[in-house]
């Protein structure tokens, strides 16, 4: 406060200077109003400088300006904390004016838990991005306009249109869900894409416990809070922001051509052979004879990918009207998206809509609404088994010359290697989200500084899936036309309570206190049915009705989930410059027995600003110098709604006398003691402003350690039922630093910005219990064990290629081991190559992860990079369990990708890539192995976008305030050694190791339009 | 502040009207403590236990013992991957990890519990007496036969005979003694109370018979070589006049016939439930006439060239009974009992509605012959090897004055033509102690005093590491 009163005293003063040089300077008198565009208070102490003179002016307390100048003037209107505006002034007398949060100001308004922070008085680790940023990335999704921006925030998109991506805050806490809380407009929204990414106005990333404890129960894993565009201001504004584009694959994999493919398909069948015939065994015939080797010399075949993947077009519209009227505030949201993706048959729609109103009645209560509705569709492209790009031979045509949908004459009969573009024509896949959601609130002063608030938030969704799958025969397979659907119903309603106290004492100490309670309730239920029809029917009559009774499916069950909470949150400081806070949570949730539900979640903070010491004034640039230090518990409780009940399950039936008979037995082992996995966090911050804070540093380093972690700890066969229990178990340690760097400057009419983070992470598990257990391919290519992190990377270790007889002979080796086989070392020094040699093989959380953007603006053009990475993280990529492209055993007939033609065929021929084997693995080349671990670091421009806004004089005649033009692109350049399609992908989800659906890289041209 | 205490009242007590309004309780099913209450539940705890015999793929019998049983014997092999690679069991190249031993551990004990549970709960169910004792020998036997499907894989296994918890799941295993005392005990004990199958309602036919009761009984001695136990239970089967041989061997593989007098016990299968209480052997016998067919189960061309002639002079029956052959390529193979013609298509995979064969009364027959051979009744035992070779559709001639060890011959092969793919050859062969010297003939990696028996699971050695691995694993 007094920093801000000595700045207003100056500005008065150089308001007096300038205001005396004014006289002369006459021609026109201009005058406005000045507002800052988030909040549309007027701005008091704004100065205003004709350019290139010393005229000038400074805005009056209701924020009014009056100034003499030459009618073609340009002013140029800055204040401490906004972005400096020049106006071309062309010849109006009029001219009211919005400024900008410059984005590192500390002045910026910030939402946080249960209220709204100034950014220099938040002594947690809190990170932001606001609307500035979005509109310069122009994200397709939530997690999109995050993915880079704040440090330790780690977001893996997915690749098909209307899938979720993945997102952490600072690691891995836990086995079990590891998502934060993300809450839209205070509601947990639980589908981001129902979204339009246009219409949020900022975003708030809690990371550290003291900042998310208000959160309590679910917040174990961070919180992010999304606020919407809402009703604003004094007067109405209308905006239009529209684009259109197309998107790619990012890469494409090189793959054996026809040619190439009949040559090496042979070559397995002549190594099996030679096997074959040292045992006694008949030789077998080669897949292609001489005759069709021949036929395919030099040809080279499908390349499916091609088939496959294409160009996608989008477009996105999007409309936001606000206005207001005396005491009510009034906003108006809808937008369009559709998406075609990149794999042919996927695609996705979204029509949004938000309506939002507050009306406040004499000046004490505060009434108002936010209601959003979302309907997306999206096609999933046939029964969506990206694998087949690779698995399908190059010498299968998409269509047989007699128009009929092509399949494998080799291997006719395969049902797992269907055609993929006739899957997208026989299967018609739909799944569709219709939502409701949105809260209704009151606000009422008592007095100033006391306000109770209370919230009723609601979620209301409806997913359905449709699935039509029409008879066809493909080669020997048969396959009856069937459909299946499905409605997942989800209900949910939560309100917040709460008392908010602010007063100011004796102008230096500032007291915040919040007292509430919090309720939740889900409820879920499905209906799934699945029928089979008696003959060939087309999509007109895909309905249920026509499928046969005999075969018919039907399932369903609700499930409902509770929370009752109360929480507490003290705040002081002193002179904004000693902080303390304190804040308490006690929930209690459905999911644990009535003995264990309750949990206290507790934080302290405290945090010190140096710059605000007497002593430091002699540092003049050291605008702001922070220490903050905070610790808190939190909880999670993200298991099922029942695990703690034991119960009886139907339907585990048996037939007698040719009828069903129904049976019921305890199918899984509940556990009544589970109670809260608990997350301790303790975070060191330091705030640093420099040059006015135009160049600014935050740096954090913490220590989360989760406890009693919820797992399902497998037990013995022999207790028959369910293979595991629910057990409060273990201890992982996520430790980590995080810089966040920014800096502006203004060259020459040239305002440069340029934007920085990186996050250090380690993440180690502590405590199993002294147990470890393995997931993944053939269930131990992933292990959780005392020592490593999570999820780490486990089995054999390789040495290149055995070359000779000899050389298998002279070491440990499997027993049929040949020549041109993996290498495998005995780990153990045992002698025998067997499932205890089986190691550490790398870690699959990326050791940091960074984000950088540069932004420059001059006149109306502005660009905008972004640049996103990750590093030191491990892949597994081995598409499909049986081998895949680069090593396989032809099982499916499958091709292979281009590198099998460094394979192993003689004595010195290769020590990097076996040999190839007909339909047989005698060297155990496939099993889970260094050779197929691969570095997943990744550096990528995420985003690029040109911009150019046209001179406010030529739209101002069509009555528009400001158009913007721009192009953009995402994905557009990748540094990778990985060698699949794409590098970004989930680490807890990829079990197709490599056979995810392809990121896109996208172009776009967008327009934003402002009235 | 009146004002604000009111507020706040409300607000708290809006959410907390009910005292208990966290409680939240699964809607699909009651809890075990209050379940078993009356005959009802207690039929369906009953039906439960029988739940775990399914041939549905990946059960104990959809590529779970009787893969075992067809592919590590000397008839026939597992040809494709898909639904799932054979090929180190066909190659004896096989480790604990094998995904089909933790099915066919995890399944025997679900069941186990799940008879466990039930025996438990039982005393306390208000109902029938009679019925009472029939539900109680009905799920004792089931526990014995799960606890014997164990013993054959495994050897000496964990005996499990009360409701374990995780913290005393961690057992031993019994020794191969214990283990058949075990099931002996619960064979013999459910016997008396089990009713004989002509006195089951049609509608419970599928359920566990005295006769079966007792021909397992039987089995279980034959397995630990008390042949003269073994020749006074089966004579008790005999006697009772329950069981003869159809006149057409195709019989036992007609929807048409199923439970029919030739059946002692299948598992009872049926296509297009909701539930899936289908047989996946139907899927494993498809076969195409291309050239690459993908029928999954492939007879050796040893195994087909191994029938003799009939009576009549031609070809044992039984060949073609039991196998097909490629109309394109007279070389490819494929077993042919559960997709035959006649038996309707599922309209999913691995839902075939014939019932999974267990035991068929020529099976019985010639495990009692075998024992009368090795009791030393030579004479006795060729007179049921004769019924089996004698059936009117097979036709094949009778043997005689054969030598006990002679006998021991005929029977190996008698096994072979009968119950091909039936899942019990290499058991047999185990049995007789000629395993290593048959599959070591086909150039099979069979090591004596390893192979006899299968690994242990690896991860349930993890999870318990009470439990002992089987020798030179």
């Amino acid at each position: 406060m007094m920093m801000k009163k000595h700045i207003l005293i100056f500005k008065t003063l150089l308001f007096l200077l300038l205001g005396c040089q004014a006289v002369w300077a006459q021609k026109i008198t201009v005058s406005g109003t000045i507002t800052y565009r988030a909040t549309q208070e007027n701005l008091i102490g704004v100065t205003i400088i004709e350019k290139n003179t010393p005229n000038g002016a400074i805005s009056d307390a209701t924020g009014h300006f009056k100034l003499n100048v030459a009618s073609d003037a340009t002013l140029v209107f800055s204040y401490t904390g906004m972005q400096t505006q020049e106006v071309q002034l062309g010849g109006r007398t009029e001219l009211n004016v919005e400024l900008d949060d410059n984005n590192n100001t500390l002045n910026q308004v910030v939402v946080v838990g249960y209220g709204t922070a100034q950014k220099r008085d938040i002594s947690g680790a809190v990170s932001s991005v606001g609307v500035d940023r979005l509109e310069k990335r122009n994200p397709r999704t939530i997690e999109e306009a995050f993915q880079g921006e704040v440090s330790g925030v780690q977001v893996t998109n997915a690749g098909r249109p209307g899938d979720q991506a993945t997102v952490r805050i600072r690691g891995y806490g836990t086995i079990n869900n590891n998502s934060p809380l993300i809450l839209v407009d205070n509601v947990e929204i639980g589908r981001f894409f129902t979204v339009d990414p246009n219409d949020i106005e900022s975003i708030t990333v809690l990371k550290d416990a003291a900042s998310a404890a208000i959160y309590g129960n679910r917040a174990a894993n961070g919180v992010i809070l999304i606020t919407t565009k809402k009703g604003k201001g004094e007067r109405q504004s209308l905006s239009y922001n529209s684009w259109f584009g197309w998107q790619q694959s990012t890469s494409k994999i090189k793959m054996l051509d026809a040619d190439q493919y009949v040559h090496l398909i042979n070559e397995a069948v002549d190594n099996a052979n030679a096997d074959r015939l040292a045992s006694g065994q008949t030789a077998l015939a080669h897949i292609y004879n001489d005759a069709e080797v021949a036929k395919w010399q030099g040809q080279k075949g499908t390349y499916w990918q091609d088939k496959l993947l294409r160009t996608g077009m989008m477009q996105n519209h999007y409309l936001n009207l606000s206005t207001a009227r005396e005491s009510s505030k009034y906003g108006f949201s809808i937008g369009y998206t559709k998406q075609e993706g990149i794999y042919i048959g996927t695609d996705f729609k979204r029509l949004y809509g938000k309506f939002s109103a507050e009306h406040t009645f004499r000046k004490k209560l505060k009434l108002g609404h936010n209601i959003n509705l979302s309907y997306t569709r999206q096609n999933t492209g046939g029964d969506y088994y990206v694998s087949r790009v690779f698995m399908m031979a190059p010498t299968v045509p998409v269509k047989f010359e007699d128009g009929t949908y092509g399949y494998d004459v080799k291997d006719p009969g395969n049902g797992d290697k269907k055609n993929p573009v006739a899957m997208v024509d026989y299967i018609d896949w739909v799944n569709t989200n219709n939502q409701a959601y949105g809260n209704i609130y009151a606000e009422y002063e008592f007095f100033p500084g006391l306000t109770y608030t209370s919230r009723f938030n609601f979620d209301r969704r409806i997913e359905e899936k449709n699935y039509f799958e029409r008879e066809y025969q493909l080669g020997n397979v048969n396959q009856t036309g069937f459909t299946d659907v499905a409605d997942f119903k989800d209900r949910t309603w939560n309100t917040d309570n709460f008392l908010t106290f602010k007063h100011i004492f004796n102008e230096k100490h500032t007291l915040n206190a919040t007292l509430g309670t919090y309720a939740f309730h889900h409820f879920n239920n499905y209906l799934l049915a699945k029928g089979f029809f008696p003959t060939d029917v087309t999509d007109y009559v895909s309905t249920l009705d026509a499928t046969s009774t005999n075969n018919r499916q039907i399932n369903g069950a609700p499930t409902e989930y509770k929370i009752l909470s109360f929480f507490g949150r003290a705040e002081y400081n002193y002179n904004s410059k000693y902080y303390l806070s304190a804040t308490i949570r006690r929930d209690g949730t459905s999911r644990f027995s009535p003995q264990k539900r309750w949990g206290n979640f507790p934080s302290v903070g405290a945090s010190w600003r140096i710059s605000a010491e007497p002593f430091m004034e002699r540092f003049h640039n050291l605008s702001d110098l922070k220490l903050r230090s905070s610790w808190g518990q939190l909880g999670n409780s993200a298991i099922g709604d029942y695990d703690w009940q034991s119960r009886v399950t139907f339907n585990q039936n048996y037939v007698f006398g040719n009828s069903v008979n129904n049976g019921a037995a305890p199918t899984a082992l509940a556990n009544r003691n589970i109670t809260w996995e608990t997350t301790t966090q303790t975070n060191m911050g330091l705030d640093i402003g420099l040059f006015k804070d135009n160049l600014t540093f935050k740096i954090d380093y913490y220590r989360k350690d989760t406890r009693n972690m919820l797992l399902y700890v497998p037990q013995p066969g022999t207790i028959g039922a369910a293979g595991s229990q629910r057990q409060n178990i273990g201890k992982v340690r996520n430790t980590g630093w995080e810089f966040e760097a920014k800096y502006n400057k203004d060259i020459r009419k040239v305002f440069l910005s340029i934007g920085g983070n990186i996050a250090f992470l380690q993440n180690k598990v502590l405590d199993l219990g002294g147990t470890s257990f393995t997931t993944g391919r053939d269930g131990y290519s992933h292990i959780y064990k005392e020592g490593y992190g999570l999820r780490s990377l486990w089995g054999y270790k390789t040495s290149g290629i055995y070359q000779n007889k000899a050389q298998i002979e002279s070491t440990p080796h499997w027993p049929n081991a040949g020549p041109g086989d993996l290498i495998f070392q005995d780990i153990n020094h045992d002698g025998i190559i067997n499932s205890d040699d089986r190691t550490y093989l790398g870690k699959s959380i990326p050791s940091f992860t960074y984000g950088a953007n540069v932004n420059l603006s001059w006149k109306g053009l502005d660009i905008s990079m972004f640049f996103q990475g990750i590093f030191g993280n491990k892949i597994l990529y081995a598409p499909a369990n049986f081998g895949g492209p680069g090593l396989s055993n032809f099982l499916y007939f499958e091709n292979l990708q281009a590198s099998a033609l460094n394979r192993w065929h003689g004595a010195g021929t290769s020590n990097t890539q076996p040999r190839l084997y007909w339909r047989s693995d005698p060297g155990n080349n496939n099993a889970n192995s260094n050779f197929f671990v691969k570095d997943g670091s990744y550096l990528r421009l995420k985003n690029l976008q040109i911009g150019y806004t046209l001179p406010k004089e030529w739209v101002k005649k069509a009555g528009v305030g400001n158009f913007r033009v721009y192009v953009g692109g995402t994905n557009l350049w990748t540094k990778t050694k990985y060698p699949g399609f794409d590098p970004e992908i989930a680490m807890e989800t990829s079990d197709t190791y490599g056979w995810d659906y392809p990121m896109a890289k996208t172009v776009i041209f967008g327009m934003n339009l402002d009235f | 502040m009146k004002k604000i205490l009111l507020f706040l009242f409300l607000a708290f007590s809006a959410v907390n009207c009910k005292k208990d309004w966290l409680d939240t309780f699964p809607p699909d099913g009651p809890t075990p403590a209050n379940y078993y209450s009356n005959a009802a539940e207690a039929l369906a705890g009953l039906n439960a236990c029988y739940d775990n015999l399914s041939a549905q793929f990946d059960r104990l019998y959809g590529l779970g013992i009787d893969a075992i049983g067809m592919y590590c014997g000397d008839e026939c092999v597992g040809g494709r991957t898909s639904p799932r690679d054979f090929s180190s069991f066909e190659q004896f190249n096989l480790n604990g990890a094998e995904v089909t031993l933790q099915n066919i551990w995890r399944e025997s004990y679900t069941g186990i519990f799940r008879c466990n549970q039930l025996l438990e709960k039982l005393p306390d169910v208000p109902m029938a007496a009679d019925l009472k004792a029939r539900y109680k020998a009905e799920a004792t036997f089931l526990r014995g036969f799960y606890h014997f499907e164990l013993f054959k894989c495994f050897g000496g296994i964990p005996v499990v005979t009360k409701v374990l918890t995780p913290d005393d799941a961690r057992v031993a295993r019994n020794t191969r003694a214990e283990t058949i005392a075990q099931i002996e005990s619960d064979f013999k004990s459910a016997i008396p109370d089990l009713p004989q199958k002509s006195k089951y309602a049609a509608n419970d036919l599928g359920r566990i018979t005295k006769g079966a009761a007792q021909a397992y009984l039987m089995k279980l001695y034959i397995f630990d070589k008390r042949w003269n136990e073994a020749v006074a239970v089966g004579q008790e089967v005999i006697n009772s006049n329950e069981y003869s041989l159809f006149a057409d061997y195709n019989d036992n593989f007609n929807t048409a016939k199923e439970n029919g007098s030739e059946s002692i016990f299948e598992v009872q299968c049926k296509t297009g439930t909701a539930t899936g209480e289908g047989n996946a052997h139907y899927d494993l016998e498809s076969f195409e006439n291309t050239p690459n067919p993908r029928g999954y189960t492939q007879p050796f061309a040893s195994l087909r060239n191994s029938f003799q002639n009939n009576a009549a002079g031609a070809k044992d029956p039984r060949r073609d009974f039991s196998i097909k052959v490629n109309i394109i390529s007279s070389t490819l193979l494929t077993s042919f009992k559960y997709n035959r013609p006649q038996t309707p298509q599922p309209a999913v995979q691995y839902d075939g509605e014939l019932n999974y064969k267990l035991m068929r009364y020529a099976d019985f027959l010639l495990l009692f012959a075998e024992a009368q051979n090795e009791a030393g009744n030579t004479t006795e035992a060729l007179k049921y090897l004769n019924l089996v070779r004698q059936r009117a559709n097979v036709n094949m001639p009778a043997l005689n004055n054969l030598s006990q060890q002679q006998f021991r011959q005929a029977i190996y092969d008698e096994r072979k033509w009968e119950l091909a793919f039936e899942g019990h050859r290499y058991f047999d062969l185990v049995r007789w102690g000629i395993a290593g010297a048959v599959l070591r003939a086909q150039g099979r990696n069979f090591v004596d005093g390893k192979h006899e028996l299968m690994p242990i699971p690896t991860n349930e050695i993890t999870l318990n590491p009470k439990l002992a691995q089987n020798p030179m694993y």
